[in-house]
C-alpha cells in the first residue's frame, strides 16, 4: 500500500519562505506527492542522525543557472503515514 | 549510456576469435567522439534537471557514472596520444577530445559532490521549538496542500 504524505505546518511555512521560485516550491511538494511514497522503500535507508524514526529525501532542482539541493526530513514510523517534519535548503 | 566507449571498455580482455585486420584508426577515431556523445548524454540530464529535478541519491549515480566514463576516456586518450602518428589522428581532434573531457569533469564535479554532501544531525532543540511555535496545528495532508495553492486558498 502506497503511504499518504502529510507535512507540518512549520515545514510549510519554511519551504514557502525559501528564495526559490514558485515552480520550483511546487515541484518539490509535487515530488512529496507523487514520488516520495512511491519511492519509500528504496528511500528510508538514509536515516537520519540523531533521530533514527526519520529518514532524509533531498530533490535537486536547476534554477537560473544555478542547482538548489532541499531535503526533508520524513517520520515513517507510523505505518502508511509519512509526516515530513523538517526541511533545509543547500545552494548549490 | 552504452556508447561504443562503455562497450570497447566492457569487451576489452574478453578472448574473441581472430578478425580480420581490424581498422585500427577507425577504431581511434571512433574513441575521439566518445567526449562528445558523453556530451551529448550530459545535457539530456542537464535538460531533465531543469524541467522535472532530480532525487539527489539519483543525480549522483549518473554523475558517478558519467566521472568514471570520464576517466575512462582520459586513460584512453593518454594511451591514443602515443599512438597518434602511426595511426596518423589529427591532433586538434585528439586536442578538442581532451578539453571535452576536462570541461565535463569540471562540470559534473561540483553537483556530485553537492548532491552526496552529508545532511547534518537532526537538531532536536530546533524540532522542538517549531513544534512548541505550532502547538494544535495539524499536519496537512501534501494533495490538499497543493490543491489549496490552485484554488488561491495559500499563496507560495
Amino acid at each position: 500500500m502506497i503511504p499518504q504524505v502529510y507535512i507540518e505546518r512549520w515545514v510549510l511555512t519554511d519551504l514557502f519562505a525559501l528564495p526559490l521560485s514558485r515552480a520550483s516550491k511546487l515541484k518539490f511538494l509535487n515530488d512529496l506527492l507523487n514520488h516520495l511514497p512511491t519511492n519509500h522503500s528504496r528511500l528510508r535507508g538514509a536515516r537520519c542522525e540523531n533521530n533514527s524514526s526519520c529518514f532524509w529525501y533531498a530533490r535537486l532542482a536547476a534554477e537560473a543557472a544555478k542547482v538548489h539541493m532541499v531535503r526533508f526530513a520524513v517520520d515513517d514510523s507510523t505505518p502508511d503515514r509519512l509526516r515530513v517534519v523538517w526541511v533545509e535548503h543547500v545552494a548549490g | 549510456m552504452l556508447d561504443q566507449l562503455t562497450s570497447f571498455l566492457f569487451a576489452a580482455g574478453i578472448p574473441r576469435p581472430p578478425e580480420p585486420s581490424p581498422d585500427l584508426r577507425a577504431q581511434a577515431l571512433e574513441l575521439l567522439d566518445s567526449p562528445g556523445r558523453l556530451r551529448a548524454s550530459w545535457a539530456e540530464i542537464m535538460r531533465r534537471l531543469e524541467d522535472e529535478g532530480f532525487e539527489a541519491g539519483e543525480l549522483a549515480l549518473i554523475c558517478r557514472v558519467h566521472l568514471n566514463l570520464l576517466d575512462n576516456c582520459a586513460a584512453l586518450l593518454e594511451a591514443l596520444a602515443a599512438l597518434s602518428d602511426r595511426l596518423r589522428l589529427p591532433p586538434e581532434k585528439w586536442r578538442s577530445a581532451a578539453v571535452e573531457v576536462k570541461s565535463l569533469e569540471d562540470e559534473i564535479r561540483p553537483l556530485y559532490e553537492l548532491a552526496t554532501r552529508k545532511p547534518p544531525p537532526f537538531d532536536p532543540a530546533k524540532f522542538l521549538a517549531a513544534q512548541r511555535k505550532h502547538a494544535g496545528e495539524p499536519a496537512v495532508e501534501v494533495g490538499e496542500v497543493l490543491r489549496q495553492i490552485q484554488a488561491g486558498e495559500a499563496k507560495l
